[in-house]
């Protein structure tokens, strides 16, 4: 049967990859990519330049991001050991539960578990006096942050007015609109593009920094795309 | 066979000569030729658009091996009016849209489809050419046009417009792949054996006709 065969472009594959919490490279499930047909970052600077002042407290907002990174990388960090070793001590109960009480595996593998608990109650209480001091920094700075942002919400509001009808006209004008698709669970997604150019546009949180996010803004230009540390920049969250 | 339902308001800006981009060069659907690439009565009941592209394959079997039969069919009785719309697919045919070029400039001149059939027929000639101008252009002497009836269009490169304006109403429309076939109101993808159509082009004909009586 004839039907069905065609030419179409080839699928553009696209991987994204970032670093977890534990600073190791890791699939990004779920994040929403943006195939844009124009490139939204030009948009943006021009825009800016229009502004007639320049984005506000960023300075600020900044050094109060860098006051509260300390004790979260401090927090994280305990939570992210305290939660590797409760893995590592489930698995040893998981075999001590298969033992038989008088094995002679059953005493090692017992003394483990127990050291192995003792260093888990340690962290544990480590992570939750570090968790009180996030708390702390936070009740101190999280106010003066959030009047900060909502002063650069409206210099943005004000800025980027006219960015969705530009957008709206450079899409039509360029008679493709742009496509919404997710990441599936191994931070992977295929799509066929028509015509050109086009541009991938995604964010995504920075594991190691709430006020941190990745954000990527690249051209298509190849069927395999991989978005990355190398392709992204690491920018404030304002 | 698939049919897939579509809106004709995707394809409009086409079909209808709507300006689709700002750098189409006009909103009259005479200036995207439409007439010039149609065959058929302009009343048939039923309208085909064919989204194509001259370096494929696929639209090169039906328009070589099925077209022909559909024409004596349908066009012929005036049963069906036949619509060209170009959809070259540049990220994989290079010369597609040089063809799709050439071929509006010889609408432009009355030579559309004597060009779309010479284009189809010789497409294993010119496809893999690194630079296919001189090879089309000799179409055109094949064609007895000669050269100068579209060269002073290829110069100005005016179709070069219509072309992509053709190609971002097709994407536009639903269609990803070539060929593919809207027929009022349903994507058809893919070169589809005659009996395909015969059955889809009978069914919605003899359903229009009756709806009228």
């Amino acid at each position: 049967m004839l039907a069905g065969l065609a030419c179409s472009s080839p699928e553009v594959a696209v991987r994204v990859s970032i670093p977890g919490a534990d600073a190791v490279e890791a699939p990004v499930p779920n994040l929403p990519l943006v195939f844009l047909p124009y490139d939204r970052d030009s948009i943006i600077a021009a825009l800016e330049a229009r502004a007639p002042t320049p984005r506000p407290n960023a300075r600020t907002l900044d050094s109060l991001f860098e006051k509260f990174r300390a004790p979260f990388e401090a927090y994280a960090d305990a939570e992210g050991r305290a939660g590797k070793l409760r893995d590592s001590l489930e698995g040893i109960k998981r075999h001590l539960d298969s033992l038989p009480r008088n094995a002679p595996e059953y005493k090692t593998e017992y003394l483990r578990f127990s050291a192995g608990f003792d260093s888990l109650k340690a962290l544990e209480k480590v992570r939750d006096q570090r968790q009180q001091e996030l708390d702390k920094a936070r009740t101190r700075l999280g106010p003066k942050i959030d009047s900060l942002r909502t002063a650069m919400r409206q210099w943005e509001s004000t800025t980027y007015h006219g960015y969705d009808s530009l957008t709206a006209q450079l899409a039509k004008s360029r008679g493709r609109a742009p496509i919404a698709d997710t990441t599936g669970a191994d931070g992977r997604a295929r799509l066929r593009l028509i015509g050109k150019p086009w541009w991938i546009y995604a964010r995504s949180w920075d594991a190691q920094d709430p006020n941190q996010e990745w954000y990527w803004n690249v051209p298509v230009t190849r069927d395999s795309l991989v978005l990355d540390r190398q392709n992204g920049k690491r920018r404030p969250r304002y | 066979m698939r049919l897939r339902r579509c809106s004709l308001l995707l394809l409009l800006p086409l079909a209808l000569g709507r300006e689709a981009h700002t750098q189409t060069p006009s909103t009259n659907p005479a200036d995207l030729l439409l007439e010039a690439r149609s065959k058929g009565s302009a009343t048939a009941p039923v309208t085909v658009y064919e989204m194509s592209d001259f370096q494929c394959p696929y639209c090169r079997r039906q328009a070589v091996e099925t077209f022909p039969e559909l024409e004596r069919r349908y066009i012929a009785t005036g049963k069906v009016r036949w619509v060209f719309i170009n959809f070259p697919l540049t990220q994989i045919h290079a010369n597609a849209a040089a063809a799709a070029e050439f071929a509006m400039c010889s609408a432009k001149a009355g030579m559309f489809w004597p060009i779309h059939d010479l284009l189809f027929k010789y497409q294993d000639k010119w496809a893999p050419l690194k630079d296919p101008a001189p090879f089309l252009l000799s179409l055109a002497d094949s064609a007895r046009m000669g050269r100068d009836a579209v060269m002073p269009c290829l110069t100005t490169g005016e179709m070069r417009a219509v072309v992509r304006s053709d190609a971002d109403g097709a994407a536009r429309s639903g269609a990803g792949s070539t060929p593919t076939f809207y027929i009022e109101g349903g994507l058809l993808e893919g070169a589809a054996p005659l009996a395909d159509f015969v059955g889809i082009l009978d069914s919605i004909y003899n359903a229009k006709v009756t709806r009228k009586q």
